[in-house]
């Protein structure tokens, strides 16, 4: 996998989820947003090297932990963590299944980035849970809830909508990426 | 399964506990990943803002309740009779805080400049920049214009259309400037005071709550049941903590006044902002206008 066009499609999907998926949310639905950093994280996840998805699924993570618009609390703090773990889990779910799919549909793509969508979500509510029992970590500034839950699955479901039209936009874009992963399924 | 080197393994899984360790710091460990997302945001934000401007001409925000174009024509009908109605009263009450500042000038030898009122605020319109758009709670970033880098400090407003208060400056730097939602559990409590449909004409006293952020974008009040309170009622900021220049700006309208069993003489209010702070591609923050001066007119250094 190129780096450098890997490092520019993770900020663009960064930037784009603070700023345009806000013409994308759903006002009268709980204010449920897609995600373009997850569907970056399914389509690497599905084409790219075991050890560089995961350090991609961490780094897309970590930006979107730091990014502008995701300070918690009065104080603006940075909790780096719910979207970097996320990621990572959701992107090892798809290492582990990507060689039983159909990696170049993009259907496949709409399925994985719902399930990162929602392995983010339950990392975003067992940080807050946690930081919420612990006794030093200075109170709940990360939500949780079953609420937040339900949120996450909203969101996850719409991601997986978004995926369809941009898995596309990224699969016209697959030579650019050069990626290295050439075993598993493929339809004719 | 997936292969990875047994190097980049184990590498990787230090990372991870460190990143797991890192997601459970104490509050006031990570003041330093603001630093961190000052350097994040320099290739980021140009990108979100210019997609912040694109998402509000796409889909601009309104806050029109579903109203027809003649509701609206109507509506500006009331409205304009009713800025002229206050523009007078406005006046009126000038005037007569002018004949009792010069009383109690006189009452009490105090200089001219202790009793004159509030200067108004400094208006500044901004781009939000970036904002977590599925978070109804979620602070918001303003572009940091001179004028803004200059003028705006810790506890300013931020309102929508000169009529909405929608938050207020939590931090700022050379690099940000982060707003809070109004509805924020950290806001805390502030009061209000409901604006009930006949009674100000009746020449009644609004009835005053203070309202507690529910942290899902509403907020739960109390009120004397006596009142009658009302769903659709109107809600203003009415409190001295908060800048002059803020009271009676909306806060929103009451969606729900139940009777509360345990104490029959109260209703419990919720209320909703008609608009969220999240939703706005732009906003306006007003900042004091204080000249560099003291009280006794000696500059500051």
């Amino acid at each position: 996998m190129r780096w450098l066009v890997f490092m520019i499609a993770a900020l663009l999907a960064t930037a784009l989820d603070l700023g345009l998926a806000s013409a994308m949310t759903l006002r009268t639905l709980d204010f449920l947003t897609p995600s373009f950093a997850a569907v970056l994280v399914a389509y690497t996840a599905l084409h790219g090297r075991a050890d560089h998805v995961l350090w991609g699924a961490w780094v897309i993570g970590v930006l979107a932990d730091l990014s502008p618009g995701s300070a918690e609390g009065a104080e603006a703090i940075y909790i780096i963590g719910p979207h970097a773990l996320g990621y990572v889990f959701g992107a090892s779910v798809i290492l582990t299944i990507r060689s039983m799919v159909f990696r170049h549909r993009v259907l496949t793509l709409s399925a994985c980035t719902f399930a990162c969508v929602l392995s983010t979500g339950l990392a975003t509510v067992l940080t807050g849970i946690i930081r919420f029992w612990l006794p030093f970590t200075g109170g709940a500034v990360v939500p949780f809830g079953l609420g937040e839950l339900g949120h996450s699955f909203g969101d996850a479901l719409y991601s997986g909508l978004l995926a369809i039209p941009a898995g596309w936009v990224l699969f016209q874009t697959m030579p650019l990426w050069r990626f290295d992963y050439g075993v598993g399924r493929r339809t004719a | 399964m997936f292969r990875v080197t047994e190097r980049s393994n184990s590498f990787f899984s230090i990372v991870l506990i460190l990143t797991g360790v890192l997601a459970i710091l104490p509050t006031n460990w990570l003041a330093w990943t603001r630093d961190l997302s000052d350097i994040v945001r320099l290739p980021i934000t140009p990108v979100a803002h210019a997609g912040n401007r694109l998402a509000g001409w796409l889909r601009p925000v309104d806050a029109v309740d579903g109203m027809n174009e003649s509701d609206l024509r109507e509506r500006m009908i009331v409205l304009e009779d009713e800025r002229d109605r206050f523009k007078r009263l406005y006046h009126a009450l000038q005037l007569r805080t002018q004949d009792l500042s010069a009383q109690l000038g006189l009452l009490q030898g105090l200089p001219d400049r202790m009793l004159q009122g509030p200067r108004p605020p400094l208006i500044l319109p901004t781009d939000v920049t970036a904002r977590d758009p599925g978070d109804v709670v979620s602070p918001v970033e303003v572009e940091v214009t001179p004028q803004i880098d200059e003028r705006v400090n810790v506890g300013d407003v931020a309102i929508w259309r000169h009529e909405y208060l929608v938050g207020r400056v939590a931090s700022r730097s050379s690099f940000r400037v982060t707003i809070l939602p109004l509805a924020h559990l950290d806001t805390g409590p502030f009061q209000v005071a409901v604006l009930i449909p006949g009674q100000e004409e009746a020449g009644l006293a609004p009835p005053r709550m203070l309202l507690n952020p529910l942290g899902d974008g509403s907020f739960a009040g109390e009120v004397d049941h006596r009142h009658g309170t009302l769903p659709g009622s109107q809600v203003v900021l009415a409190d001295s903590e908060w800048p002059p220049w803020a009271q009676a700006l909306g806060v929103g309208v009451i969606e729900s006044v139940e009777q509360i069993d345990e104490a029959p003489l109260r209703d419990l209010v919720i209320v909703r902002p008609r608009i969220q702070l999240h939703q706005l591609p732009e906003i306006i923050l007003l900042a004091s206008d204080e000249d560099p001066m003291t009280l006794t007119g000696e500059l500051k250094p």
